[in-house]
């Protein structure tokens, strides 16, 4: 995250663009709970859930490949793993980490899915790590990446904001009137 | 202590998915309708009295049917469908906010860029500078068959048509001067037309008219769209066309 931060702020330099001109905000997709457990367990259910039809279809559509043709509890060929694709193409790279080929199936319910940093845990937990990953990156913010739907935004901004406020980690007010002032704000 | 930036991201559809983004999950909320505006305005009033800096609604222009060849999987689970038009809906969220940034995502390769340009010009307006366009360059056929196509332009043509479509919606947003709007009546002017530039190229050869760049096998956001994201993306809205001074203050 950090060396992509700074690639990226530096190559705002090499066009002649102040760094800060553009923000970075890293998705993140924080579940929450009362205690560590249950957030645990609320994550598992989650996925445990998911039908796996759903997760090919996804994953099919954003790789513009279907998926219904590959076997599920094998790893995807070799040459589709590297293909550059029409789709999306950092959609398969983030599920491939060393050492580690995961089945199609494995892929699909998104078990080991890098896409978003799983916060997961009590409001202090989910704070504390968003706040020990955005000193250790430098800067910029998240991108939540949640339904718009209350049982989402409720807890996020009822139990999480007050701790990254209390910690000067958030804004507790807004300076500006415009987006343009919010984003040069800081 | 470093201060963070916050986004909230509905990515897909509104109740889209399996997991996480569930319509059938335990934590939608109950009580709200996603047809209806009171869904959209209740989350931007809760997510600006939490200070975030904006809301980014995702979109697609079609149904899918990749898996499968067909699109019973992505119609069983809501899965990247169906949406509703984000450009309502950030309207309709402004309406009910004051501070928060709303952001909706609209395709270079689709919407026009004199429509999109004068779009977001006007939501620029009505919600007094708070606006985004989440650019996106689409990746599925489906789409194109929305719009009469057969196929996609492939993955550099479309980025290199956006690089093109940036420039020429920045020309479009700088053709009225800040102070073109005089509104004089002594002189029964209203605009002076020394301040607006006759006339911008509104049909777009984006793509044509550039050399082609070398095929990149660019993985993990790619190097087209990196270069696109250096070159233009300005953590902005779009420039009003009229003075900030004449826009009423709430």
């Amino acid at each position: 995250m950090k060396r992509f931060y700074d690639a990226f702020k530096a190559r705002m330099g090499t066009l002649g663009r102040k760094p800060d001109a553009c923000k970075l905000f890293f998705l993140a997709k924080p579940i929450i709970g009362d205690t560590d457990e249950a957030a645990q367990q609320m994550a598992d259910a989650l996925y445990a859930h998911a039908p796996v039809e759903a997760g090919l279809a996804a994953l099919s559509t954003l790789l513009q490949i279907d998926l219904s043709t590959y076997a599920l509890d094998q790893p995807l060929p070799a040459s589709l793993q590297r293909r550059a694709t029409q789709g999306i193409r950092s959609q398969l790279d983030k599920f491939y980490v060393p050492g580690r080929t995961p089945t199609l199936r494995e892929i699909a319910t998104r078990k080991v899915s890098l896409d978003s940093m799983p916060f997961v845990g009590t409001p202090q937990r989910v704070a504390d790590s968003l706040v020990r990953t955005i000193e250790a990156v430098g800067g910029d913010g998240f991108a939540i990446r949640q339904g718009l739907w209350p049982g989402y935004v409720g807890p996020f901004v009822e139990q999480v904001i007050p701790l990254l406020q209390q910690r000067g980690a958030a804004r507790v007010e807004y300076m500006g009137t415009t987006l343009r002032e919010h984003l040069q704000e800081f | 202590m470093t201060k963070m930036h916050l986004l909230w991201f509905c990515a897909f559809s509104p109740h889209a998915g399996f997991g996480l983004d569930g319509w059938a999950g335990p934590r939608t909320g109950s009580g709200y309708d996603w047809t209806r505006p009171e869904l959209w305005q209740d989350m931007a009033v809760a997510l600006e009295r939490a200070k975030f800096d904006l809301i980014l609604l995702g979109d697609s222009l079609a149904v899918p049917g990749t898996y499968q060849g067909r699109m019973d999987a992505y119609l069983r689970y809501a899965e990247h469908a169906p949406f509703h038009d984000p450009s309502p809906l950030v309207a309709i969220m402004a309406a009910a906010t004051r501070r928060i940034g709303l952001a909706a995502t609209l395709s270079t390769t689709f919407y026009p860029p004199f429509l999109l340009a004068r779009l977001m010009t006007t939501l620029d307006h009505l919600s007094r500078g708070r606006i985004a366009w989440n650019v996106v360059t689409s990746y599925k056929r489906e789409e194109a068959l929305n719009f009469g196509y057969q196929e996609l332009l492939d993955h550099d043509q479309r980025y290199d048509r956006a690089d093109e479509y940036l420039e020429l919606c920045a020309q479009l947003w700088a053709s009225w001067e800040p102070d073109a709007v005089v509104m004089d009546p002594r002189t029964n002017t209203f605009a002076d037309p020394a301040k607006v530039r006759t006339r911008a190229p509104t049909t777009s050869r984006a793509g044509h008219s550039m050399p082609r760049r070398r095929r990149s096998g660019a993985r993990s956001f790619s190097r087209p769209a990196r270069r696109s994201a250096g070159r233009h993306l300005r953590p902005v809205t779009p420039k009003p066309s009229l003075s900030a001074a004449r826009r009423p203050r709430r």
